[in-house]
């Protein structure tokens, strides 16, 4: 792996170069903790000290809403395709975030069939890491395998060590975006590594939760949680879907037919949760999963069980934190995995 | 791709938000973590209100009805038609001195989902016309509105929500938290710290978890609990100094207390050694809170029972610690902007909904609202509004009420306009403009001015921060909270607005027992469906949904059940002293014996079943109990 450094006034004219063939998306501070990934336009000041974006990134890959076609005129209708889009360069990517895109990129293009919008975009893009240095309150991806720093799964891993930038290169995609701006970086000194080395050992010191995964995944794999526990704690679930839209692997979507204009009707794609009342439900009416307390077993059995890490290759969650944050009910992962350990015997 | 900062359209609680704007779509939204009240969560509705513009009921142009059908037509012909008919009525005669004769037969009633810019326009032209102007929302925040103003003197109750999340000890009245999910949020945080709950209601509910105290209030009884508590609060005799030095307090005045009380009616329900238990207790508690819901709010002559029972948690000391549950985005609004609780008659909307009221509205102003929906079982409002000469719905969908209108103007749903807000805890907030209207939609306040200026009142504000100054002179605690601030490059979220007032006591006044038809023992309640706020509608299911919303039901105790040897999915007769119907039966663990709760009526059993009618004393639509029986088919 080439390591480099690059000086951080320098990112601004190093993501400039990557316009002409990406659109490039940084983070953007609209308040103290309200953190967006949003398009980079030169001169825009690409904020450091965030803990991570409450939206996840992947919505420039899997959007909220998305036009697959749409038909226009009625007489002689004509097939509409969505526009030809740049790849994304997407930088500031943390690696919770960076993982989770690895668990999409599989559930959308490696199971048997591929999803062409999102599995193009995300093959596309351009995966700029930024290694945590402060974690958050909410964050655990330390026990999820899900950072704070990467091994693999990014194009580019950058670490901040104050001044500088240490530049990770992973992948000829990285490589060739490092050398089309080589005067910028230079070689990453043996202190500079060493740098980094300190503060993986001291970033691993800062979580401030932790999650009982293993007990988790043992009990939500056997089913061995009596349903009078998960209706018990269903009662605290709000059904807002909220975990659901922020978790960066989750990928429940609904498609429906939208009325453009007169003459205009577009398919469209838009994001789902698996805790709504209507996402099982059937035409008929009937609802195979109609009680709060069996949707949110089978979210839990979605994101922990050994049957599904079978085919996803590991577990639905990279401790992003992001559901701490917006359960309404305390139902987060975290918390979950802790009631599972404290109420099941 | 770009991200506009606003506030939740849905309910009074104003969660702050980001859209997600792609081109000139709203694309999605998500939580504001730095916002006080969203603190990085939203509800459902909060999370899917970006569907809302591009609904397939979306009014996106003016209509005129010609030859009995609506039809599109430009915005100059159908503001030209509203001047017309309103012109025939003198209007230029009056316009020399505007707003000194007063017209009740021109009425505005408007909907709780209005900027405050959008409610000073409409009364500014019901001003204008010497008409009147309300609120469609006659039995929730109006109610507490009252009550607070009477007993607190200020407008506003807490004016933050985290101090539930720390609270040792909640009573919770009637109130329905799923409809409020931060309140919810906040009280199973409490929950999860040991908190204790006391739930007063007439059903009790098991989603507080296992420390919760349940007290069961007959349905016809409600009154009666403010005067239990005053009557403890007095005896326990550990009122503050605070409240013991307000001025017009005297224990004499509180006609309940030192044996001077007149008769009570029966309260076996919660016996004096009980509420004397749990009175002290939240005397005791150290950090206490209470939640009051819309179902309280909406007893018979709420006003008074709300008013009664802040001033006897004023007397246990936690008056400051309340949180009333209720609301939409615009309902604190409208009662700061229309002052409604100055209002010293009934609300002229009562008028339209009650059928012995004679007095004859002859232009109707519906403007974000579907009357229709609210009131569903107003068979007088339906009676009436197809006897009023000139309706104009200014709205964002269509609905129920376009039935009867004459003329509808479309206006501009969620993100398609500035302007603010003001929330249940008295903070102003902004709205704000993220992508261009659709069709020829455009904010109420642009129709108004268009109607005004036809009919020839001008100097109406123009830009957004024009009509924040118009909205700031109108309304003097807007004045001095500078909301000006809003329309900064660096706005904050919200600006609180500063009231002060201080406490007052009124003489109780005991509700009159209700007596019991003889051969109807049960208690008919009606509920509001919750299912256009759960996810049917906000997730694009809602063909369904409204499929499930003509399904009305019964909900029945299991003891009942038991005994009339009835079972759930079958159909019973529900009968009352004066009507009778055929309801779905589902059970409810959750009621008490002899208690039965409808959701909701449609079709033919909105005709025979009333429950929710006019108030007798006139201040709110009360959902009265209804005597009943039930009688298997």
């Amino acid at each position: 792996m080439e390591q480099m450094t690059l000086h951080k006034a320098k990112l601004s004219s190093f993501l400039e170069t990557l316009l002409d063939n990406y659109r490039v998306v940084a983070p953007q501070r609209i308040g103290p903790s309200d953190i967006v990934f949003d398009e980079f336009a030169s001169g825009r000041a690409i904020p450091f000290d965030y803990v991570n974006a409450h939206l996840p990134p992947k919505s420039l890959f899997f959007p909220r809403r998305e036009c697959l076609f749409a038909i226009e005129g009625s007489k002689h209708p004509k097939l509409l395709a969505p526009p030809a889009e740049k790849p994304t360069a997407i930088f500031g990517l943390r690696s919770c975030d960076a993982t989770a895109l690895l668990f999409l990129s599989r559930f959308f293009g490696e199971r048997g069939f591929e999803d062409e919008m999102v599995i193009s975009r995300i093959r596309n893009s351009l995966r700029m890491t930024l290694s945590c240095h402060t974690p958050g309150p909410d964050c655990f991806c330390v026990c999820c395998d899900g950072g704070p720093f990467l091994k693999t799964g990014f194009d580019i891993q950058f670490t901040d060590l104050g001044e500088i930038l240490l530049a990770e290169v992973d992948t000829e995609k990285g490589a060739a975006a490092v050398k089309k701006a080589s005067t910028l970086f230079s070689p990453a000194a043996a202190e500079d590594i060493a740098a980094k080395a300190r503060q993986v050992e001291k970033v691993d010191q800062m979580f401030q939760l932790r999650s009982f995964m293993a007990d988790g995944i043992k009990r939500i794999s056997l089913g061995s949680i009596p349903l009078l526990i998960w209706e018990s704690w269903a009662g605290d679930c709000q059904g807002c879907g909220g975990c659901c839209y922020l978790c960066p692997t989750c990928s429940c979507f609904t498609v429906q037919d939208a009325w453009r204009s007169c003459d205009t009707y577009s398919r469209e794609r838009t994001w789902d949760a698996c805790l709504y009342e209507g996402f099982t439900r059937e035409a008929s009416g009937h609802n195979p999963r109609a009680a709060k307390s069996e949707r949110l077993k089978r979210r839990f059995f979605h994101k922990m069980s050994y049957q599904y890490m079978e085919i996803m290759g590991r577990h639905g969650c990279v401790g992003c934190g992001r559901c701490v944050a917006a359960c309404l009910g305390g139902l987060d992962i975290s918390n979950l995995l802790s009631r599972i350990h404290d109420e099941c015997k | 791709m770009s991200f506009q900062v606003t506030t939740c359209p849905y309910c009074s609680c104003g969660c702050g938000l980001l859209l997600n704007v792609e081109g000139n779509r709203l694309i999605g939204t998500h939580p504001s973590r730095d916002h006080p009240i969203s603190n990085g969560s939203l509800c459902i509705r909060g999370w899917n209100c970006v569907d809302a513009p591009y609904d397939r009921e979306r009014l996106t142009s003016a209509m005129v009805r010609k030859k009995g059908v609506l039809v599109p037509v430009s915005w100059q012909e159908a503001i030209t038609e509203i001047t017309t008919r309103l012109k025939t009525r003198n209007i230029p005669e009056r316009v020399s001195t505007p707003g000194d004769e007063d017209d009740p037969s021109i009425l505005f009633a408007v909907g709780p989902v209005l900027a405050n810019e959008d409610l000073l326009a409409v009364k500014r032209l019901a001003q204008f016309l010497g008409a009147h102007a309300c609120g469609a929302d006659l039995s929730g925040v109006p109610v507490a509105r009252h009550a607070i103003r009477k007993v607190l003197g200020n407008g506003y109750l807490s004016r933050t929500l985290d101090f539930l999340a720390d609270a040792d000890l909640v009573w919770i009245l009637a109130a329905d938290l799923e409809n409020f999910p931060q309140v919810a949020s906040r009280l199973a945080q409490a929950s999860r710290k040991g908190a204790k709950f006391v739930q007063l209601d007439v059903y009790t509910s098991s989603a507080l978890g296992g420390n919760t105290t349940a007290v069961s209030i007959p349905p016809h009884a409600f009154g009666v609990l403010p005067h239990l508590l005053q009557t403890a609060a007095l005896e326990l005799d550990k009122i503050s100094p605070r409240v013991k030095e307000t001025p017009g307090f005297s224990t004499s005045s509180l006609s309940l207390s030192s044996g001077k009380a007149p008769f009570l009616p029966d309260h076996s329900w919660l016996s004096d050694d009980r509420v004397k238990a749990l009175a002290s207790a939240l005397l005791a508690a150290r950090s206490p809170a209470v939640v009051i819901g819309e179902r309280w709010l909406s007893i018979s002559d709420g006003v008074r029972r709300t008013s009664e029972l802040l001033q006897a948690l004023a007397l246990l000391g936690v008056e400051d610690r309340v949180v009333v549950a209720a609301g939409e985005a615009g309902s604190w609004g409208t009662c700061d902007v229309l002052q409604e609780e100055k209002r010293d008659a009934p609300s002229p909307l009562l008028e339209l909904l009650n059928s012995e009221s004679a007095r004859k509205v002859s232009v109707l102003f519906v403007i974000g609202d579907d009357l229709i929906r609210r009131f569903p079982r107003s068979d007088a409002l339906i009676e009436k509004l197809s006897r009023v000469d000139t309706v104009v719905v200014i709205d964002r969908f269509q609905s129920d009420i376009l039935q009867f209108a004459h003329v509808v103007l479309p206006s501009c749903a969620f993100g398609e306009l500035d302007g603010t807000l003001t929330n249940a805890f008295g903070t102003v907030q902004r709205w704000r403009k993220a992508v261009p209207p659709r069709g020829e939609s455009c904010p109420e306040r642009v129709w108004i001015t268009r109607i005004g200026r036809h009919l020839g009142l001008e100097n109406w504000p123009v830009t957004p921060s024009q009509w924040l100054e118009a909205l700031q002179a109108e309304i003097p605690s807007y004045g001095s909270a500078g909301l000006g601030d809003l329309y900064a490059a660096d706005a904050p979220f919200g600006i609180p607005v500063e009231e002060t007032g201080r406490l007052s006591f009124t003489e109780a006044g005991v509700p009159a027992p209700i007596s019991v038809s003889e051969g109807f023992p049960m208690q008919l309640l009606f509920a509001a469906h919750p299912a256009h706020w759960s996810t049917g509608a906000l997730s694009q299911r809602e063909e369904l949904l409204k499929r499930e919303v003509i399904d009305s039901r019964l909900f029945v105790s299991p003891a009942d059940m038991k005994k009339t040897g009835l079972k759930p999915g079958e159909t019973a007769r529900v009968v009352t002293p004066t009507s009778e119907g055929f309801l779905s039966l589902r059970e409810d663990p959750r009621l008490p014996e002899g208690v039965l709760i409808a959701v909701p009526l449609a079709g033919s059993q909105a005709s025979t079943l009333r429950g929710f009618y006019p108030d007798p004393a006139g201040q709110t639509l009360g959902i009265q109990p209804v005597s009943a029986r039930l009688e298997k088919v």
